[in-house]
């Protein structure tokens, strides 16, 4: 695909997941804002209650959605019929605009009242979104190729010695700054010895205190004459190093962190699945067809 | 991983969308779902009415405020799974419409609290009371529309239950509704507007409520005392009306029952002329009432118009003497009974022409004088028409003495009558009409005629000379020493008293031979009788044709 048009494809993506989420807001506010008690008697419950037709047709596309989004994920991930089409990448923004949008239109289908044994899928449906944005965050920091294969070390340290060269050829750092921009990327202590918490906090302190540190060295720079316009280009190749340093220095520990969100995404996205066609099940049974 | 999911899964190992209200808590947990659901129906609302029973017959007999929903399903109004303090019923008394229901609130109906009506106490309807659990709660079933369902009959079932065909939700009192043409007793008249109290003062054996059934109304002695005290012996309606005791019916009471039966105009009168009318007094004794103490003389009622000019007479001046019931015009008056009697053609005069109206201030009340203090000389009332001409006569002049009540004409005066007068009618003159020799004359500044000379007239004052003067009055003594008032033909003349006595033949002649009219045209009265000539030759010719030799004279 082409950049353009996946660039659009991701706007259009974006710009269904934002209508998708603040139209029902705008349509339904007074009647989710009502107190429970008095929500059978707003004008709008009739529609927008769980088995209304709008609250009906939230729960259903909703739960397609995420079905939909998990089993194409998955099946592109484990089945070998799949695995030469289209990148993974594509699929994962898929997945993932999927199972974005498919909870929250199951949130409107909830009118925001969770209760009974759907509610378990519900909240195994939110640690499977919220476990999924975490994972995504993990995700990016363990380095792959266009094919979605992860890089090893040592195709991750040719790039960065090919980052240090720029920044010192193209860019005419010194020694001494180069080692500064780097101390921003090193752990505190040996990466081997850091816990699965530690590397995680460094992890996010790091990505909250990097680009002060970053305007730090950079003050330095201006002091010596650097134009803004070449350290803008430089910060982006110092950021992308800094970014490559921290992974190399960190990929194992990543890769069992990864391996660990699995344990957590995994398991609620099949209770949350299970029960939810539990729950569809019983809502058939009990004569609560949408439009059918 | 494991208990995070099982925890929860056992916590809250229900299909429920959430807690129900706690009206329905006990029907809670995974296996009551089906107690209000149908598989494949949602909420069937059999399995509401299942528990609901009182619904259940409600319902479809279209009573009640549910019966009244067309139709709509128990779901639409009544939510669930909203939590224990959510309320199934959302009810507002003060928007309400009771009229929804089939009951309308009106009057001080409207203006009462819920449970004032709605309360254990006033639920008739046996399948509530069944209910304990309803009937210890709020319930609004189970109320009938009667309304002694909460008030008491205070009439203790002597009249319909259905209160309301008398009364009205303002209030009790008055009982607006009420006819009292529904009931066996019409009220008409003055009966309508008679209080009920004064009609219904009796009271149930309890001393406190009053009796509206039972009472005795057959007749109007039921309540009325009989004033007349039964002597009239008939019902009341025979005479009177509910329309007043006044108001008696045409020709319904007999008059002639009292001791004053109505005669003549009597009859015609309004009760109220005689007996006054409630309110207005007459002056008599009790104003409206019908007994009069006084009423044995007519001047008990009517006024004495004659101003007691007859109260000098033995009957006291007594009305029914000249009057009769039939009015007081024309009266039975006899004159005959009176000191002038009417005969001839007074009888005929009006009252009045003898009779004038008084003088005297009367208020403008008509009064006649019949007590006429002068009535014995026809001058009392009549002008003499002879202007005293017959005054000199010792009756001074009384009518009475020529004329009689028939009329002046003719008068009594007859010929014999007037042999006796200075002149005498004798002869022809009997027959001669008074008028032509009393003829239409001025006599004392009057048109008359003239009856009384001052002296005799004599014959020339009636009769033409027809001598033409050849017999002077003082002479020979007047007509009347040659003719009698038999006839003028009828001689007292003794030719022999003249200077010719008429001897030998000359008696047989005839007077014309010797006395001839004078003249053409004359008179047959026109012959000289003096200076006749008295010579034979004045009237004799020598003449020898064998006649006595008379000369014809001419």
């Amino acid at each position: 695909m082409k950049n353009s048009v996946h660039t659009a494809y991701v706007v259009l993506l974006v710009a269904v997941g934002v209508l998708g989420t603040v139209l029902p807001v705008l349509r339904g506010c007074s009647y989710y804002s009502t107190p429970l008690e008095e929500r059978s008697f707003h004008p709008l419950y009739e529609s927008l209650k769980p088995t209304g037709i709008v609250g009906h047709g939230y729960g259903i596309i909703g739960s397609l959605m995420i079905l939909i989004g998990v089993g194409l994920y998955s099946s592109r991930k484990r089945l070998r019929v799949f695995a030469a089409v289209g990148k993974m990448k594509y699929y994962l923004e898929f997945h993932i605009f999927l199972c974005l949008l498919g909870p929250i239109l199951i949130v409107y289908h909830t009118t925001f009242k969770i209760g009974g044994l759907v509610a378990v899928s519900f909240w195994s449906m939110t640690a499977v979104v919220f476990s999924g944005l975490i994972g995504r965050y993990f995700y990016v920091q363990i380095p792959k190729g266009i094919q979605g294969n992860e890089l090893s070390v040592g195709e991750l340290t040719a790039e960065n010695k090919k980052l240090a060269e720029a920044m010192t050829t193209r860019f005419r750092l010194d020694a001494d700054i180069l080692r500064r921009i780097d101390a921003i990327a090193s752990p505190p202590k040996d990466p081997v010895k850091m816990s699965m918490i530690e590397t995680i906090n460094f992890f996010l302190m790091n990505d909250l205190t990097r680009r002060a540190r970053l305007r730090t060295v950079f003050r330095r720079l201006e002091q010596q004459g650097y134009h803004r316009h070449a350290l803008g280009a430089l910060r982006a190749t110092a950021t992308r190093r800094i970014v490559l340093t921290r992974r190399i220095a960190l990929l194992q520990q990543f890769r069992q962190i990864f391996h660990y969100w699995h344990v957590v995404h995994l398991p609620f996205s099949i209770i949350m699945v299970a029960i939810l066609l539990i729950h569809v099940a019983v809502a058939i049974a009990f004569g609560y067809t949408w439009v059918w | 991983m494991v208990l995070l999911i099982a925890v929860p899964s056992v916590a809250v190992c229900q299909i429920s969308p959430g807690e129900l209200s706690s009206a329905h808590a006990s029907l809670e947990g995974i296996g009551n779902c089906t107690s209000c659901h149908a598989l494949g129906k949602t909420i069937d609302d059999n399995r509401c009415l299942g528990c609901h029973v009182e619904l259940r017959t409600r319902i479809p007999a279209g009573t009640g405020f549910h019966g009244r929903l067309n139709g709509k399903q128990c779901v639409e109004c009544h939510k669930e799974h909203f939590g224990r303090s959510f309320s199934l019923v959302r009810f507002n008394p003060n928007t309400f419409d009771h009229a929804s229901i089939g009951y309308r609130l009106e009057g001080k109906h409207a203006a009462l609290e819920c449970d004032k009506c709605h309360s254990p106490g006033h639920v008739a309807a046996q399948d509530v009371q069944r209910n304990t659990k309803l009937m210890a709660g709020k319930t609004y079933l189970g109320l009938s529309q009667e309304c002694r369902t909460c008030h008491e009959d205070r009439h203790r079932g002597q009249l319909s239950a259905q209160c309301q065909q008398c009364h009205v939700p303002d209030g009790w009192k008055p009982a607006v509704r009420f006819v009292h043409e529904a009931a066996k007793f019409r009220l008409t008249g003055k009966h309508v507007t008679v209080e009920c109290a004064r009609c219904h003062n009796r009271f149930l054996p309890d001393g406190k409520t009053v009796r509206y059934v039972g009472l005795e109304f057959s007749a109007c002695s039921s309540c009325h005392t009989d004033p007349h005290k039964g002597k009239f012996q008939k019902s009341c309606e025979s005479c009177h009306s509910t329309r007043g005791w006044v108001e008696i019916a045409a020709g319904a009471f007999n008059h002639s029952t009292t001791r004053f039966p109505l005669r003549g105009r009597h009859a015609s009168l309004k009760c109220e002329q005689c007996h006054g009318t409630p309110g207005r007094s007459t002056g008599r004794p009790a104003a409206g009432s019908f007994a009069i103490e006084k009423f044995q003389r007519c001047a008990d009622c009517h006024k004495d118009t004659h101003r007691g000019e007859f109260s000098g007479r033995a009957d006291g001046g007594a009305c029914e003497s000249c009057h009769t019931e039939n009015g007081f015009s024309p009266s039975t008056f006899a004159h005959s009974s009176a000191k002038f009697a009417l005969q001839g053609k007074h009888q005929q005069v009006p009252c009045a022409k003898c009779h004038p109206v008084s003088t005297a201030a009367t208020n403008g009340v008509v009064v006649r004088e019949f007590r006429v203090k002068r009535f014995q000389r026809c001058a009392d009332c009549h002008e003499d028409g002879h202007a005293g001409q017959f005054a000199y006569r010792a009756d001074g002049g009384e009518c009475a003495g020529c004329h009689y009540v028939d009329g002046y004409l003719p008068a009594t005066y007859t010929p014999d009558d007037h042999r006796k007068a200075r002149f005498t009618l004798t002869g022809s003159h009997v027959a001669v009409p008074c008028a032509e020799c009393h003829p239409a004359n001025t006599v004392r500044a009057r048109s008359t005629r003239r009856f009384v000379w001052s002296e005799l007239p004599k014959c020339e004052a009636c009769h033409r000379d027809v001598h033409g003067g050849q017999f002077p009055a003082a002479k020979y003594g007047g007509c009347a020493s040659c003719h009698t008032s038999e006839a003028w033909n009828r001689l007292l003349f003794a030719h022999d008293k003249t200077s010719f006595p008429l001897t030998g033949k000359h008696a047989g002649v005839e007077c014309v031979r010797c006395h001839p009219a004078q003249g053409a045209g004359s008179a047959a009265g026109a012959r000289r009788f003096v200076g006749t000539p008295t010579k034979c030759s004045d009237c004799h010719t020598a003449s020898s044709q064998g006649s006595n030799g008379l000369r014809r004279n001419q």
